[in-house]
Formats: C-alpha cells, sequence, structure tokens
C-alpha cells in the first residue's frame, strides 16, 4: 500500500534523478532540522528541570515568548505597539513569522528563559513599566521587519523607523537642525525650495554628492572640518578659496563618508510622513516599487506627488518650533499667584504664638 | 522701618549676595563662550544640548539665592527666640511682611546682574542663523523661579518646628509609601504623581523646568 502511494506521489510530481548537489541540499536541510529540534528538545527539557512554564503571546504572525512573571507586562506592552506595527508594515510583518521573539527578563523571579531556537531575545527588566517594555518591543519588531528592505532603500534611510501611534515629539529636533545648519541646501530648504530639500535630504544628487548637496563655501567647511590634520597643499589651497582645490581633497574621501546635508533623524521624518499619508498599504508599495528613484517610490507609497511629501515633511518639521526660554503668560502668573500663596502662608506664621 | 529692616537684612546676607550677583553676571557670559567660532555646526544640535546642559545652573542658581535670603531672613529671630520682633509696636503679620520684603527686594540684585550679564553676551556674541538671544525673558525668569524660591523657603521658615516637622514627616511617609508599594509589587507610582503635579503647569515649580538657554531658536 506503501509503495503504491509512494509511487502514486512519484508520477504525480514528474519523477527525475536526484543530482548530487540536490542530494547534498537535502542532507543539509535535514541537518538543520535536525538541529532545531534537538535544541528545541534540549529547550523544552531545561524549562521542566526548572519546572517554568512559559507563556506565548501570539500577534497576527508573531510569536513572543516570555517567562509567567512578565506575561501581564509583555501583553500590555504588545497591545500598545502592535496595531502600529500593522497598520506601518502591512504585509511586511509576515517576516516576524519566521523567528520567535524571547523577552528576556534577566531580574524575574523564575529566572531567564531557556534559550529558545530560532529566536531573537530581547532584553527587559521584570520590574519595568508597560510603556518601557513597548519601547523595547517597538524597536525589536521594527528592526526585525526593516531587515526586508531592499539594499537601495535601506542605504538611503539610514535608520530604523520606530512607528507611533501620533508623531508628536518627533520634529521638534529636526526644527533646530533646519534651523541652524550651516550648509546652504538645508538653509534653503528652509526658506521653501523643494528642490533644495529632496537633495538634503539625499534623494537627488546621489551621483555626485560633493558637488550637489554642497556648495563652494561649504566645501570648505567640510574640508577645514575634516581633513585639518592633512595641511598639505592641496588643502591650504582649498582653506584659502580655491573651491577646485576643495573638491580634489574631498574626493579623496570615501563616497559614503560624504553624508547628506540632513541626518538620518530628516530622512526617517520623510519617511514616517509618507507612510502616513499613504495609510493602509503604504510600506507594501514602498517595498514593490524596489529598484525605482527613491522619490518615485516615495510618492508611490504616500498616493500624492512627491513635491506634495517633501512640502508636508517641510511644514511638519517647520511647525515644530520648541518655545525657547520664553516665560508663557499663564506660567508667569501661576509663579505670581503661587508666591503670593506662600506670601499668605508665612503672614500666618505661628512662631511665636 | 521697613528701610531699618531692609539694612539690617542687607549686612546679613550682602557677602552671599555678592557672590550670588556674581555667579547671576557669570552665567550668561559663560553661556556666550559656548558660541565663539570655533564652535561649528557639525553636530546642529550638539551646541544646543551643550547651552542647554549650562542651562540647568540657572533654576539651581535662582533657588539658592531664594534659600540664601530666606534663612538668613529668619536666622537672627530664632537665634534670639524672636523677642526683639515681639518687643515691637508692630502686628505679627506687618513684621513678617517687612522681613519679607526686604528679602525680596534683596533678591532682584542678582536678578539685575542676570539681566546685565545676558545683555553684554548677546552684545558681545555673534549668533548664527537661526539663533536669537533672549536677556529679558532669561533674567525675568530668574527672578520669577527666585521668588517661588524665596516664599517657599521663607514660608516654611516662618512656620515653627513642629510644623517643618510636619512637612518633612509628610515626605518622610510619601518616600515609605512608596517603598512599600514597590515591595508588593504594585505598580503606583506615588511620588511620581506627585512630583508631576508641582512641576507642571499649573503648579507652583513649572517655573523651574523646561529650557534654560541664553540662546536659542
Amino acid at each position: 500500500m506503501a509503495l503504491l502511494v509512494l509511487g502514486s506521489a512519484c508520477l504525480a510530481g514528474g519523477t527525475h534523478a536526484q543530482t548530487t548537489s540536490e542530494f547534498r541540499r537535502r542532507v543539509e536541510e535535514l541537518q538543520r532540522t535536525s538541529r532545531r529540534v534537538h535544541e528545541t528538545l534540549e529547550a523544552a527539557a531545561e524549562a521542566r528541570t526548572r519546572g517554568m512554564v512559559l507563556d506565548t503571546l501570539r500577534r497576527g504572525p508573531l510569536i513572543l515568548v516570555v517567562g509567567p512573571s512578565v506575561e501581564a507586562i509583555a501583553a500590555a506592552a504588545l497591545d500598545s505597539t502592535w496595531p502600529a506595527i500593522e497598520h506601518t508594515y502591512g504585509h511586511a510583518i509576515a517576516v516576524l513569522g519566521n523567528t520567535a521573539l524571547v523577552l528576556q527578563a534577566l531580574d524575574a523571579p523564575e529566572g531567564p528563559v531557556p534559550p529558545q531556537p530560532r529566536s531573537i531575545e530581547i532584553l527587559a527588566s521584570a520590574s519595568a513599566r508597560p510603556s518601557d517594555v513597548a519601547i523595547t518591543l517597538r524597536q525589536a519588531l521594527a528592526t526585525q521587519i526593516q531587515q526586508g528592505m531592499d539594499s537601495g532603500l535601506a542605504h538611503w534611510v539610514g535608520g530604523v523607523l520606530l512607528p507611533t501611534p501620533t508623531d508628536s515629539g518627533f520634529y521638534g529636533p529636526l526644527y533646530l537642525e533646519l534651523t541652524i545648519s550651516p550648509w546652504h541646501r538645508v538653509q534653503d530648504c528652509r526658506r521653501g525650495d523643494l528642490a533644495s530639500c529632496r537633495l538634503a535630504l539625499g534623494v537627488d544628487g546621489r551621483d555626485d554628492p560633493t558637488d550637489r548637496w554642497y556648495d563652494a563655501s561649504d566645501r570648505r567647511r567640510m574640508v577645514a572640518g575634516w581633513l585639518p590634520s592633512e595641511m598639505n597643499g592641496v588643502t591650504t589651497r582649498c582653506l584659502q578659496g580655491q573651491d577646485a582645490a576643495c573638491r580634489q581633497a574631498l574626493r579623496r574621501l570615501e563616497p559614503t563618508l560624504v553624508s547628506t546635508p540632513l541626518g538620518a533623524g530628516a530622512r526617517l521624518a520623510l519617511l514616517d510622513v509618507v507612510l502616513r499619508r499613504g495609510g493602509t498599504g503604504a510600506y507594501d508599495r514602498l517595498l514593490a516599487t524596489r529598484g525605482q528613484p527613491i522619490d518615485t517610490r516615495l510618492a508611490a507609497a504616500a498616493g500624492v506627488s512627491a513635491d506634495s511629501v517633501f512640502a508636508t515633511w517641510r511644514s511638519r518639521v517647520l511647525s515644530a518650533q520648541p518655545l525657547p526660554v520664553a516665560v508663557s503668560p499663564s506660567s508667569a502668573w501661576v509663579a505670581v499667584g503661587w508666591c503670593l500663596l506662600l506670601a499668605v502662608l508665612a503672614l500666618r506664621s505661628s512662631r511665636w504664638r | 522701618m521697613f528701610k531699618a529692616v531692609l539694612y539690617t537684612q542687607w549686612k546679613w546676607t550682602r557677602l552671599p549676595l555678592l557672590i550670588l550677583a556674581l555667579a547671576a553676571f557669570a552665567l550668561p557670559l559663560v553661556s556666550a563662550r559656548q558660541m565663539t567660532p570655533d564652535a561649528e555646526y557639525w553636530d546642529a544640535q550638539g551646541l544646543l544640548q551643550s547651552l542647554e546642559a549650562l542651562g540647568a545652573f540657572y533654576p539651581l542658581l535662582a533657588a539658592t539665592a531664594g534659600l540664601i535670603l530666606a534663612a538668613a531672613a529668619w536666622a537672627a529671630d530664632h537665634r534670639g527666640r524672636h523677642v526683639y520682633a515681639l518687643s515691637l509696636p508692630l502686628p505679627r503679620w506687618h513684621y513678617v511682611l517687612l522681613r519679607l520684603g526686604a528679602a525680596a527686594l534683596l533678591l532682584v540684585v542678582p536678578a539685575i546682574a542676570m539681566w546685565l550679564g545676558a545683555l553684554i553676551a548677546a552684545t558681545v556674541t555673534t549668533l548664527p542663523p537661526g539663533l536669537h538671544a533672549y536677556p529679558t525673558t532669561l533674567a525675568l525668569r530668574f527672578a520669577l523661579a527666585g521668588f517661588i524660591a524665596l516664599t517657599l523657603f521663607f514660608a516654611v521658615s516662618a512656620g515653627t518646628s513642629r510644623t517643618a516637622g510636619y512637612v518633612l514627616g509628610a515626605i518622610g511617609v510619601l518616600v515609605v509609601a512608596q517603598i512599600a508599594v514597590g515591595l508588593f509589587d504594585l505598580k503606583l507610582q506615588i511620588l511620581e504623581t506627585i512630583l508631576y503635579q508641582i512641576y507642571i503647569w499649573p503648579g507652583p515649580l513649572e517655573i523651574f523646568v523646561g529650557r534654560w538657554s541664553l540662546f536659542d531658536v
């Protein structure tokens, strides 16, 4: 009977002779499977020895293994984190199904979770608040998902986008950068030139960054800042104002050392704008346009024109001006009110009653 | 009468007041030193972060000024067991008001010193585009923070030892309660909640928190 079934299967699959390489591949696969089974059995045996019952939290394809003492904290943290992750990354969250995550609380009363096969450990404290664990989880999940980015996009982004329900607090540091950066592309972008925004963000001009991202005075500033120890003829002539010498000096640098005028935070903020604007499926569209120019990909993901994306990004950054040292009238009046109240309390002193 | 009280308090506090005024005058000038041409802008936020770190000294100085002036206002009365105050033909509240008024007036000295220092620093510093100096606002905020500290410490000093004991006891109870809930693994943040009420608007110490920088965006 078994032979009959095997024969039928072979006929249905289209039998053919097994080559040596296929045979080796299958053997290696069997060895890998065997290793995984062995590791699983070891982990289960260790957990049994210690009497530890592990909890498993599941959200979509994600499997989070936790010890019993942190189960409640982890569940609360996951509940607050997961909707933003799911909404931001769309189908890309499927990559989380490949690897289990272990929330490892080293100070947990039951001790650390035994090593799990094919898993990634996230370190947390058993006494941490859910909001702190949520930050750790968000970082781990976003890192894991963004490893699926193609190299072109990953190289441009240069960081990990942490999805949050709101974008509050995201743009304050960028306002400072946009305001006091010395690079002329950044200043032109601040004044409203969207082409300069593209260049400052490294979306355009990657073919010749030294020339297109920076002007002559920027290049002189770069040489003065980055190559001051090489005070040879070229750098000296550059610092004296010869732009050709500056270009020559900068060409000695590794191309990757010529960074974009705006930092990675600005690009992550732009990506955040794109994904929020694009809504559901934006990240999937971003990945689906692999091989195309960055601005085309951003526009496709956002579902609007690239210029609209850059304009939105710029207006969000400029609207995040932090309050300087200013004392608001309400703060001043409250301070005066407290002064008066405390003075009245002092007047009612009971010291010599 | 006020002149006499003011003069005696000036005599008691002139040395610490001089030190406070010098510190208040120098602090903005130290901030200005951060803005020398050597401080390039490779890290846009680094420059402001270093200024912000220095900014922690402004509220600290305001609190110190308030504490010293409040303590000095009551020190002699405490030592003399308030005999002098009781011998005066004044209602109690009037005497306390004189003491508080004199201390508040003396607090203006470091505030003006800071304003002058900040004005000089703002004048002599060439700021990069996008940054502005806030000398008057900084001095005003310093003065308000100083007055809050002064009235707070003055009110505590004006009370009896029993009142001070109650205040300290209440703080101790809160600390012990926080430790206890921690031992029982309850996620109850007693101290954090109270500190939040104190430091966030309209709390009494709200003026102390936030950005304290002479130069800002």
